[in-house]
């Protein structure tokens, strides 16, 4: 099955896309290798990540689930290029990780939105710092992708909690990643806007299939969405398990009722209620 | 509406009990050097008016403010972008400036004279430190205080040191910088009044030292009032253009 | 709601009462006891060493009085102060006199008359200024409000420099030693002892005046204490005598107020006529003479003229 990845407008640079029939010039594969990200001073040394390998392929949904202070976020952020690891490397497509760019953007759970800038803005951002010339009209039509075409001169302030998370997404959807990063971007919402975010994200990705990595602690949504489940545990903050999920997509809400959902729901909740019950002891939590 | 009304109606009133507070007492002391009744102040209003000396002097006290406002904010806002973003340059600068902000600007008065003789240019001298360091420590706050979630989105999206100062750390900073520039505009004027008390030829700080000098005490009022009246314009002004600038900020309870 | 108000009210009436109460409130009576008090002001200007000797020495209560000096910058400072009713006499001169009794007549009485010194515009020792018309388009520092300016004034006129003429510039004498060291501007006034210290260090004099110094009480606190008048003229006399036979010890005292040498002083005091009319000290007079009333007079209406006062002062003995 070959993924075509389509480019609606030619960005001048080596990012133009071509024939992308070859998996050799599939992208996003990702991988860390023996990553460990340790903060503090030896001997009082907080591990929030500790020695994690994992292999993304090129166009992956990946999930990473686990327990509050399992490191997942520290993950993503490692990822991202936000911090380095103190320990082992990440690479994705084969070069290393050393900063933050728009081949990895991140939408995370909360103000991540310029508020002085508008919802168009704040798209043609990534865009205009890219030096596209048609910048503006690429935002307005990923706005259009998420249904914000009519609020595009809206301020963040503006815009529900939804609606942002969606200019979020069109954000990090018009730089064309080659991975994306989402750090439980769907926490704060309400439990009804989480479902269809979720659907219009899976409807989104079908598009471009991007290699996506999702942190989030809904083990509903991590198996909605994922191709496969990482679970980080607590103590050592490290996988626990890599699940695949055996789903057919295009995932429907029927599925959740099927019995390969429902066991493996039942087993990645376990694996977490175990991991979880290690803080309701004593000591303390990494924090994520 | 009605609302309204009673406020001015009772602030008219409180006025009013003054004006009579103070004739009765102005009159009752008899000293018009000491306390002159209010009728000579209006009448001096009406003289400095008509013979231009106070829209001149007004004019020359307003262009040392905005010129040395001016020059105190053009360096003070870069400075401090620059200082939050390089850690080198925050450890040689910040100690510099500590050590000279607690001087107040009338202290620089006397050296101000000797680098820049007399004239305009030792008052745009004193008018810029009285404004550069309130502009300068509300900037540093304001650039700081950045989200760091809007600096790793920014940088995700591929901004470099100088996207991030201009397209994240300003506009962040921006209502910390406007309240600085408040504070500043302020400084500047009571500075500038203080500055023109010596070796100026004009100024609303000239025409009360001149006034004081011939005991021309409704004069000397007048030159206050006019220094609160303008001052408070200019804070005016400002409020209103922060309301402008910042459509996305709730500005409520800020002066 | 209405309760917060009434109090809000008796607070704001209950300030301002206070304000009234202290505004009206008399000014402080001399004392009941034997000596009566009187608060003398003195300033840099030359008849300053009498000041200061009578704080220095007992002479003031030998005359029945308790006496308190304050030492000031100059002339104007002093009329504030005296408008404040924080001083009851002060040794000044005619023009800063004149801007009181110009705002309010009859305040202050002359009581003593103590020579002159001198003022005397200078110009640093390389100016290419020569004479006072070569100040014309020029810049002077001169402190205003004081004998200085108006002296300046009618010597600028007399040379055809009117209004505008030439650039004065208000420096007071404190700043004037840095206006010339700086060249700030192209003249200063400045009066002795600064006047023979600068030219010592090379400064040119342009022309010098004779500096007018008398000595003036509150009228109000010579009614309020009958007598005193006459008290204080005796003491002040007995200090002037005691420069006379004094000089060095004065000229010590002095000093240190005016951080000058006690040596040039001593040699500016000699200059004063006031020491010199008298072949004993004893005979040295402290009175008013015709010759300096009929100068105020004059004076007085200069200053409407040049605009230091908006009325005519008229001067009282």
């Amino acid at each position: 099955m070959s993924i075509a990845r389509e480019s609606l407008f030619s960005l001048p640079g080596p990012r133009a896309d071509a024939h992308l029939d070859s998996p050799a010039i599939r992208r996003g594969a990702v991988e860390l290798r023996d990553v460990s990200v340790r903060f503090g001073r030896p001997g009082r040394e907080v591990v929030a990540l500790g020695d994690v390998s994992l292999q993304f392929a090129p166009g992956e949904f990946v999930a990473v689930l686990g327990p509050s202070g399992c490191g997942k976020s520290t993950l993503l952020n490692v990822i991202a290029g936000f911090e380095r690891p103190t320990a082992g490397s990440i690479l994705v497509d084969g070069a290393p990780v050393t900063r933050p760019g728009p081949d990895r953007p991140v939408v995370f759970q909360q103000h991540s939105l310029f508020p002085w800038m508008t919802a168009l803005d704040n798209v043609t951002f990534g865009l205009r710092l890219a030096g596209s010339p048609t910048a503006r009209q690429q935002a307005r039509h990923y706005l259009g992708l998420v249904g914000l075409a009519d609020v595009a001169d809206r301020y963040p302030h503006q815009l529900s909690g939804g609606m942002q998370q969606r200019v979020g997404l069109a954000r990090a959807l018009a730089v064309e990643p080659s991975v994306l990063l989402m750090d439980e971007p769907f926490g704060a919402l309400d439990a009804q806007t989480r479902i269809l975010m979720q659907e219009q994200l899976l409807r989104l990705w079908e598009r471009w299939r991007h290699t996506v990595v999702f942190v989030t602690h809904d083990i509903d949504e991590a198996i909605f969405l994922a191709d496969r489940v990482v679970v980080l545990g607590l103590r050592p903050n490290s996988a626990r398990g890599v699940f695949t999920v055996d789903l057919p997509r295009p995932r429907s809400r029927e599925a959740r009722a099927s019995g390969a959902y429902q066991r493996l729901y039942d087993e990645l909740f376990d694996r977490i209620r175990e991991e979880t019950l290690k803080t309701f002891g004593a000591g303390a939590a990494v924090e994520e | 509406m009605k609302r309204l009304a009673r406020a001015s109606l009772l602030g008219l009133g409180g006025i009013f009990v003054l004006l009579a507070i103070w004739t009765v007492a102005a009159r009752r002391l008899g000293n018009a050097i000491l306390l002159p009744v209010p009728s000579a102040l209006w009448d001096g209003l009406r003289e400095t008016l008509a013979d231009g000396t106070l829209v001149r002097d007004v004019a020359a006290s307003l262009k040392r403010v905005l010129f040395g406002f001016g020059l105190a904010a053009a360096t003070a806002v870069p400075l401090a972008l620059a200082v939050v973003s390089f850690r080198p340059l925050r450890q040689l600068v910040l100690p510099v400036l500590a050590l000279l902000r607690p001087i107040p600007p009338i202290a620089w008065i006397p050296i101000a004279i000797l680098w820049f003789g007399l004239g305009d240019r030792p008052s745009y001298f004193v008018t810029a430190v009285a404004a550069f360091f309130p502009v300068f420590v509300s900037s540093l706050a304001g650039a700081a205080a950045v989200e760091q979630q809007h600096l790793r989105a920014a940088r995700c999206m591929g901004a470099g040191r100088l996207a991030l100062l201009r397209f994240v750390y300003l506009p962040s900073a921006l209502p910390s910088v406007f309240t600085g520039l408040k504070v500043g505009l302020g400084q500047s004027w009571m500075a500038v009044v203080t500055a023109e008390l010596v070796a100026a030829q004009s100024g609303l700080g000239y025409m009360i030292e001149l006034n004081r000098l011939q005991l021309e005490t409704p004069r000397v009022f007048v030159g206050m009032l006019a220094i609160a009246v303008i001052g408070a314009l200019m804070t005016f002004a400002l409020g209103q253009a922060e309301a402008l600038i910042f459509p996305w900020r709730r500005t409520e309870g800020t002066t | 709601m209405k309760t917060r108000r009434t109090f809000q009210l008796s607070i704001a009436a209950a300030l301002v009462a206070g304000a009234l109460f202290t505004l009206m409130a008399p000014s402080t009576a001399a004392s009941e006891g034997e000596r009566i008090k009187v608060r003398i002001g003195y300033a840099t200007a030359m008849h300053g060493e009498i000041g200061k000797v009578l704080g220095k020495t007992d002479i003031g209560k030998k005359h029945g009085l308790d006496v308190q000096t304050t030492f000031f910058q100059y002339g104007p400072p002093q009329i504030e102060a005296l408008v404040s009713k924080t001083l009851d006499v002060s040794f000044t001169s005619l023009v800063p006199t004149a801007s009181y009794l110009a705002k309010q007549p009859g305040a202050v009485t002359v009581i003593a008359g103590l020579g002159t010194a001198a003022h005397g515009l200078v110009v640093p020792g390389d100016s290419p200024i020569k004479t006072l018309s070569d100040f014309k388009g020029k810049t002077i520092a001169v402190a205003f409000g004081t004998d200085s300016q108006a002296d300046l004034l009618a010597a600028l006129k007399d040379a055809g420099l009117g209004a505008g003429a030439v650039k004065l510039v208000n420096v007071p004498p404190n700043e004037q030693p840095a206006a010339l060291e700086q060249k700030l501007a192209d003249g200063v006034l400045l009066r002795q002892p600064q006047l023979y210290k600068f030219i010592q260090k090379g400064a040119r004099e342009i022309r010098r005046w004779p500096h007018h110094l008398w000595v003036i009480a509150r009228s109000d606190y010579l009614a309020a204490n009958p007598g005193v008048r006459q008290h204080l003229v005796d003491a002040i006399q007995e200090a002037a005598v005691y420069v006379a036979d004094n000089p060095r010890q004065a000229a010590t005292w002095f000093a240190e107020d005016l951080r000058v040498p006690a040596e040039l002083i001593e040699k500016i005091a000699a200059e004063n006529p006031l020491f010199g009319k008298a072949k004993q000290p004893e005979q040295l007079s402290v009175l008013v003479t015709p010759e300096l009333k009929a100068f105020s007079a004059r004076r007085a209406q200069e200053i409407v003229e040049f605009g230091l006062a908006k009325a005519r002062p008229e001067f009282v003995y």
